[in-house]
């Protein structure tokens, strides 16, 4: 029976992979869109459902993007920003470990993109070890990752493809897992973290730059919000990390060039000076609470 | 070239024998978003994915999912639409669906039988792309009897 499907399925294989070498453009033109148009309008007439409840409607970026995105901006190194190094045993409960299991990550990529090669070990077993206790280390074992590390540790480029590697491991294991919400957690504990460092950074050089990307993690804010709400059941202590996270929220659409801001413009917000430091002290005193746990 | 034809011939040979017997209901995840980081060569990094679950239902559906963008950078957004029903489109759009003058950036859909994996590169800068996901009706005929016509599009995104 299974030979059957041998002929039609290397026939398929071939259709397939041939089509492939056509994919790879840009469907811009004029006739897409306009049938897309058509489509969108038909079935507005039809009366579409929009349902959201089984699916993500939000994409959070990886922690290592987050980095990546602040070293391009001119963030440089400073010793002594990153999270004091800790045993994963100190975190008891399943929030704290996620919370902290971000912070961590956080501090894992902005050590690799700026070559601090001890340090980031470091902070990889300590996220190997809290990966452990929330019950995906598995995903460190897979494809021999700590050693491929560890061969790979004077090469920044290779190091970041493996935590990159990683990261997909482990939101494939956590959908897999119906645990999507750990991810989220550690998110917001990565946020804070990246949002720590980018503040506490920006304050030795004032950088507009440094300022802009500040601001467009903001944007970020509102969309990781809404998923730890979709997921307040999962963990009692959901709703109040929301609370916290909003708290910068609200303070940070206070601001005036936050209001006067074009929605529709290609250009980021530039905060001031003093808006940037308020956010920081926030934002410090926030992660001073996670990491204190 | 070479290693995208072997790779296409690896996983839909992979995914092939399941998907004969099981039609639209099978949605190995893991299968479907491993496919696509193989397009994810370098210089481009592993980002975030998402997965869409898709039940055909008596009305057509939508489904929007919001991409962070950040300036500077580009991103590579890959459609696994493998085990999406038939006659399910995706457009990506520069804004979401309650603005009138949104530009339509990209375009698939799951109709085509011999192309299931598709590309979009972002080419300029938007601080946020939204994926319209574009469900049709499924077949009135059978009654509640029916089965459940179901499936999922996987969605991974990379930057450089």
């Amino acid at each position: 029976m299974k030979l059957n499907y041998i002929k039609p399925l290397a026939c398929l294989s071939i259709i397939a992979s041939v089509s492939l070498f056509s994919c790879h453009g840009n469907s811009n033109s004029t006739a897409t869109t306009a049938a897309a148009d058509t489509l969108t309008k038909a079935t507005a007439q039809k009366g579409v459902d929009m349902t959201d409840q089984d699916s993500e409607t939000y994409l959070l970026p990886s922690p290592l993007q987050i980095a990546s995105i602040f070293k391009n901006s001119g963030l440089t190194y400073e010793p002594g920003v990153t999270a004091p190094f800790k045993d994963a045993g100190q975190f008891n409960s399943q929030f704290e470990q996620a919370l902290n299991m971000g912070i961590f990550s956080a501090d894992l990529s902005y050590c690799i993109l700026n070559k601090q090669t001890d340090d980031a070990i470091k902070y990889l077993n300590i996220v190997k070890a809290l990966s452990d206790k929330l019950g995906f280390g598995s995903v460190f074992e897979s494809n021999s990752f700590l050693k491929r590390f560890q061969a790979n540790i004077n090469n920044p480029d290779s190091l970041a493809s493996l935590i990159a590697e990683l990261q997909m491991q482990t939101d494939t294991y956590l959908e897999n897992n119906k645990q999507k919400y750990i991810g989220v957690i550690a998110f917001a504990g990565a946020w804070v973290e990246s949002m720590n460092i980018g503040g506490t950074v920006y304050e030795k050089g004032k950088s507009s730059s440094v300022s802009s990307r500040i601001s467009e993690q903001m944007n970020i804010l509102e969309g990781l919000e809404k998923l730890l709400k979709k997921y307040n059941a999962s963990d009692s202590h959901i709703a109040g990390l929301v609370t916290d996270l909003n708290t910068i929220k609200a303070a940070y659409d206070e601001f005036a060039e936050v209001k006067s801001y074009n929605p529709d413009g290609e250009q980021p917000i530039i905060l001031t000076a003093e808006h940037v430091s308020q956010l920081g002290v926030m934002v410090k005193t926030l992660r001073s609470k996670f990491i204190a746990a | 070239m070479i290693k995208h034809t072997i790779l296409a011939l690896l996983f839909l040979t992979m995914l092939a024998p399941s998907a004969i017997g099981q039609s639209y209901e099978y949605c190995d995840t893991k299968t479907l978003k491993d496919s696509c980081k193989n397009y994810l060569d370098h210089p481009y990094h592993y980002d975030a994915s998402n997965i869409i679950l898709v039940t055909l239902e008596k009305k057509a559906q939508m489904k929007e999912v919001e991409i962070p963008m950040f300036i500077g950078e580009s991103y590579r957004l890959i459609f696994n639409t493998y085990a999406l029903p038939a006659g399910v489109e995706i457009h990506v759009y520069n804004k979401d669906a309650d603005h009138s003058n949104r530009k339509e950036l990209f375009s698939c859909n799951s109709s085509d039988a011999t192309k299931k994996i598709y590309i979009y590169d972002t080419e300029h800068y938007h601080s946020k792309l939204f994926i319209d996901y574009l469900i049709p009706a499924g077949h009135s005929e059978g009654g509640d009897s029916a089965p459940l016509v179901q499936g999922c599009g996987v969605l991974v995104v990379g930057y450089k």
